[in-house]
């Protein structure tokens, strides 16, 4: 186990480094004179202005010098400060974050809640009512945008029926109950995407566990048709679908932006476009490490957790 | 062939006329997309505008096709982009192996670890709105999983026989790769085109309804539902509408690509409905 863990762990290191040079990279190729890219037209009018951020740019040194440094102060936490308010990157990043773990993680456990039972159900019966109306959820959480999906959820829930909040915030330590209700329809329009390609998984996981003959044996002691699927089938159906989960976190990240901006939530995402709109370069460049790193270190708790499930992937 | 295949039917069909809308877009519909009247602002569905108007009094119809006419192109061109760097980068990780791929494999690795949205939004943001950039920015966020797809494709045939009795002839490298590994990935080719076209949409109109995307006064279907949210209470139909010909244009290209997997590859059809 701890040869899996320690070989996760350095190749999670790696994966950060990359991300951190290809954030940089992409950052530096901010077209002609980044100071004019960045402040817009009007730059012309502020000559302080200007002569501060090429200050802070560093402009005339070369990029891999910038990449070291900026690198070297990314580590201990230091991203820069923000160009339009007087604030550190790290703070502005870190004030918007629980909103979005919260969103993720919510969106995840609704997600798995309701693809459990449905691609069980629709495994038992294969070919059954269950099991049409699945493929057909799915096809269509797939091919719908979320923001569609969201208005449509606002529109029919908060306009139409007037049962949920449509905007406004309270975090969930002032308020748990009030942020609940207020999650609620965020974090079913970002388990859409998921819910029905976690079910198909689950389904085809399941029929194939059903066939195993520790299953026919479990059968065949007589045992009841619940605990044959529950204790025995399910388990071993839902180790695999970890992994599945592992590979959607990044794409749950960057529906989160989505999904933010629609319900105007205060999250990462609502800061990465509003800087982007504000041409807020250190600000961009925090959000998007951030997120990237979140996704990393997301993926690697689950690789850990499949690990400690699965005794099978420690040992190769 | 259409009982048999519904799902590959019914993407057609709706891509048909999408596309087909797009085309023909002058002789359809005479309003210009751009044309404001505000003597006939947020109009219900009318002989005249079958789709209503817009708060600029703009045709809602012309707008929705002309938005097709743009969605498309930026779908296809991307889909194009993504194939050739994809099939390259692939091609090359895995038939030369050792630190090329390597270093291929890492890269592609780290933009995996970037939502595929805020790649694109990034690459966007850094080169400025176009329509250009809008497409190299979804080309360049679809890439790194085709890529990985195709390099695993290659190293499973690298070992058949008929590529080393070719290695062992000593054909070329770029024959082989033209006229043995690529027949031979022909329908996984097909089957990622029609899907990539359809992440292209979603991403595409994900960028433009954080106004992130293609500027205005282009009409595009994500920026259109961008403003329409602003008037949802007094005048849903303009987020209805874009919100259901992105949905529609993404299904289409969905069940193509399952469908055509269907088509090229029945064994995996075995395998998935038992």
């Amino acid at each position: 186990m701890l040869r899996y863990v320690v070989r996760r762990l350095l190749l999670a290191v790696v994966l950060l480094f990359v991300v951190s040079l290809v954030t940089f990279s992409l950052m530096s190729l901010v077209i002609g004179d980044p100071v004019y890219a960045i402040l817009g037209p009007e730059a012309s009018a502020d000559q302080f202005t200007i002569e501060r951020l090429r200050q802070e740019l560093q402009l005339d040194r070369p990029l891999p010098v910038r990449y070291v440094d900026w690198l070297g102060h990314a580590v201990t936490g230091d991203l820069g400060r923000s160009f339009r308010q007087p604030i550190p990157v790290r703070d502005a990043v870190l004030a918007r974050l629980p909103v979005t773990l919260e969103l993720t993680a919510l969106a995840i456990v609704l997600a798995i809640a309701i693809a459990v039972p449905l691609g069980t159900l629709a495994a038992l019966r294969a070919g059954g009512p269950v099991d049409v109306a699945l493929s057909a959820v799915a096809a269509f959480n797939l091919s719908i945008p979320n923001f569609f999906l969201g208005i449509l959820l606002i529109y029919v829930f908060a306009l139409r029926l007037g049962w949920l909040p449509s905007a406004g915030f309270v975090t969930a330590t002032s308020d748990p109950f009030g942020n609940l209700k207020l999650m609620l329809l965020p974090s079913l329009t970002l388990a859409a995407a998921y819910e029905g390609g976690f079910a198909r998984y689950v389904r085809s996981c399941m029929v194939e566990v059903l066939g195993e003959d520790y299953v026919r044996t479990a059968r065949a002691k007589g045992l009841g048709r619940v605990v044959v699927v529950g204790r025995h089938a399910l388990r071993n159906a839902l180790i695999p679908l970890v992994t599945v989960i592992s590979l959607e976190i990044a794409g749950l990240f960057g529906g989160a932006v989505v999904t933010e901006t629609v319900f105007s939530l205060p999250g990462v995402g609502t800061l990465l476009t509003e800087s982007i709109l504000g041409r807020d370069l250190p600000i961009v460049q925090g959000a998007v490490l951030f997120i990237t790193a979140a996704v990393v270190l997301t993926n690697l708790a689950v690789d850990l957790l499949y690990g400690f499930l699965d005794p099978r992937i420690r040992v190769s | 062939m259409v009982t048999a295949y519904p799902q590959l039917f019914i993407g057609a069909a709706v891509l048909v006329v999408l596309a087909g809308a797009a085309v023909l877009a002058p002789a359809i519909t005479r309003f210009d997309p751009a044309a404001t009247d505000f003597s006939a602002v947020r109009q219900a569905p009318s002989a005249l505008h079958p789709f209503g108007t817009d708060q600029l009094g703009r045709d809602m119809l012309s707008r929705a096709i002309y938005g097709g006419r743009l969605s498309l192109t930026v779908a296809v061109s991307t889909v194009a982009l993504t194939l050739i760097c994809g099939a390259t980068l692939g091609f090359v990780s895995g038939s030369r192996r050792g630190w090329v791929d390597n270093l291929i494999m890492r890269v592609m690795d780290g933009m995996l670890a970037f939502p595929g949205l805020i790649l694109a939004l990034t690459i966007a943001f850094v080169l400025g709105p176009s329509v250009t950039t809008v497409i190299i920015a979804l080309a360049v966020a679809r890439t790194p999983p085709l890529t990985r797809l195709i390099r695993g494709q290659i190293l499973a045939l690298a070992n058949r026989d008929f590529i080393q009795a070719a290695v062992a002839v000593g054909a070329p490298p770029l024959r082989i790769a033209t006229h043995h590994y690529l027949p031979n990935l022909v329908s996984l080719l097909v089957v990622q085109a029609s899907l990539s076209a359809g992440t292209a949409i979603l991403t595409e109109s994900s960028l433009s309804f954080l106004g992130l995307g293609l500027p205005p006064p282009a009409p595009s279907w994500g920026g259109m539902l961008r403003e329409g949210y602003l008037y949802l209470e007094i005048h849903p139909l303009q987020s209805f509408i874009p919100g259901a010909l992105i949905f529609a244009g993404v299904l289409a290209f969905n069940f193509i690509g399952d469908g055509a997997r269907d088509v090229l590859d029945p064994a995996e059809r075995w395998r998935r409905t038992p």
